[in-house]
């Protein structure tokens, strides 16, 4: 199944949202964070619900020798998944409460990191804008995600991951190859 | 040369200038030994250039001398697009010889790869992201170094935990240890190495550096890069002290045989060369002795 989503995930985001960096801060930043992370939450299963409902009826990728099938199915989640939100503008889950979390912790990783790591970070990074929607495209590598950096966001559903592009954090929905969200200014 | 292949001093047993001579002639430096678990080991290899054909014709050859059962794949296995013909020209063709003779493939992830790799029913990969599977005495945990999530850490442990095989090999795409352009996964081994020594981990196998390097053990683990099958950054060695042994002139791949309490391992350059040999004990017999209280190179 595509994307399912755990109660247990939601339970987790908020439980990293108060593990941030802030955590010692005053309580109303963080009550506000859990708020923030709470709402990314609820967004990202209503993104994994309306997923199953636009896929419904479509053939799942399943274990095949035949990799024309993995493609066409691929493609065929995709174009549901477009067409079941159509409408779908940047912000609509990394909204900009989220997305000012999310900036200070990736701008936070990246400087704490010696030079040759930021170096070495960056020149994986693939260089294009994103769209919502959008296939990621297939020539440019899905850059490694910093697995420290990984801990320090919350958890999503099976089916979902983070990547980074060369100004931008997205939101990858893994079995149809799409962008589902962005934020740009992450370093 | 002396930049590309530099011998190690305690298991490489290659003598100076002995490999050179005996190239031609497809030395094999395994044992052979009844009932082992041999293995080939590829890493970045789907160019679906010339060279990754001739690794590939080579591991044939190979496989001619010694029947291995399987590959491990150590990432970017298809390079630049996942069309159905990439995975025709980047990994049915090259390897055609092979899975006619129905060796198996075991794949991971590297960052060239799209997830939906692990649908490919010849990658073996169940479907999953990260996997462990057993043969013989040994359990293989086949990891996904791209997106080494918390989820993923503490699958690890659980089946690392519960492994009761004798030998416990990892492997994934990017090097804990490595001396080449893109260096030691720092980020990676905070995460991973502590598992590793409790649990025991006797060797790890890693691509993402086109060449070949076997890494001085590190806190009683051996661990190898060998991101040569299809192309390779000549010359991207850099000087280390961690460096047993090394070979960046040509593309390569490893055959490795299990037995019993003993790994055995060979490079091979896509020539036929071999460019480093030796075995290393299970771990549980060094653990006391190698790299304690040695700081991590970087």
């Amino acid at each position: 199944m595509t994307c399912l989503i755990q109660s247990s995930v939601v339970g987790v985001c908020v439980v990293a949202s108060l593990a941030w960096p802030a955590a010692g801060a005053a309580q109303p930043r963080v009550t506000q964070q859990a708020a923030v992370m709470a709402d990314f939450s609820a967004r990202v299963s209503a993104y994994v619900d309306l997923t199953k409902t636009a896929t419904q009826g479509l053939p799942p990728l399943k274990r095949t020798d035949d990799p024309t099938e993995i493609a066409s199915r691929e493609v065929g989640l995709g174009d549901a998944i477009r067409a079941g939100r159509a409408g779908a503008r940047p912000g609509d889950i990394l909204t900009h409460e989220t997305a000012r979390h999310f900036r200070r912790i990736v701008k936070a990783d990246f400087r704490s990191r010696p030079r040759h790591g930021q170096k070495v970070m960056r020149d994986e990074i693939p260089h294009f804008h994103p769209k919502v929607n959008q296939t990621y495209p297939s020539e440019w590598p899905l850059a490694t995600f910093p697995a420290t950096l990984l801990t320090k966001l919350p958890a999503l559903p099976d089916g979902l991951e983070y990547r980074l592009l060369s100004e931008a954090l997205i939101l990858r929905d893994v079995k149809a190859n799409i962008i589902v969200d962005f934020i740009l200014d992450v370093f | 040369m002396a930049r590309s292949i530099r011998r190690g001093v305690v298991a490489c047993a290659v003598v100076a200038g002995g490999w050179l001579a005996g190239a031609a002639a497809q030395e094999l430096t395994l044992p052979l030994k009844p009932d082992s678990v041999r293995f080939g080991v590829i890493g970045d290899s789907g160019t679906g250039g010339t060279a990754q054909y001739e690794v590939g014709r080579q591991l044939a050859a190979y496989h001619e001398k010694f029947p291995f059962a399987f590959v491990i794949m150590l990432g970017d296995n298809l390079y630049g697009g996942e069309r159905p013909q990439d995975f025709v020209q980047k990994f049915e063709a090259p390897y055609k010889f092979l899975l006619d003779a129905k060796v198996l493939f075991y794949a991971t992830l590297g960052n060239h790869d799209d997830p939906n790799q692990r649908f490919y029913t010849p990658f073996n990969m169940s479907g999953k992201r990260y996997y462990t599977f057993k043969k013989g005495n040994v359990r293989f945990f086949a990891l996904d170094s791209n997106y080494m999530d918390p989820v993923q850490l503490a699958w690890l442990e659980s089946e690392l935990k519960s492994s009761g095989s004798d030998w416990k090999i990892a492997y994934f795409h990017h090097p804990l240890y490595s001396s080449g352009m893109h260096g030691s996964q720092t980020d990676l081994r905070v995460l991973l190495e502590p598992l590793f020594v409790t649990y025991s981990v006797d060797a790890v196998f890693n691509g993402h550096e086109h060449f070949y390097q076997r890494i001085k053990p590190q806190k009683g683990i051996h661990y190898f890069v060998s991101g040569g099958g299809g192309q390779v950054r000549t010359g991207d060695i850099g000087a280390s002290t961690m460096t047993a042994a090394s070979f960046d002139a040509d593309r390569s791949f490893m055959l490795v045989e299990v037995a019993d309490k003993e790994l055995s391992f060979q490079a091979i350059s896509r020539t036929g060369k071999t460019v480093d040999k030796g075995a290393i004990p299970m771990r549980e017999a060094v653990r006391t002795t190698a790299g304690a209280g040695v700081p991590p190179p970087r």
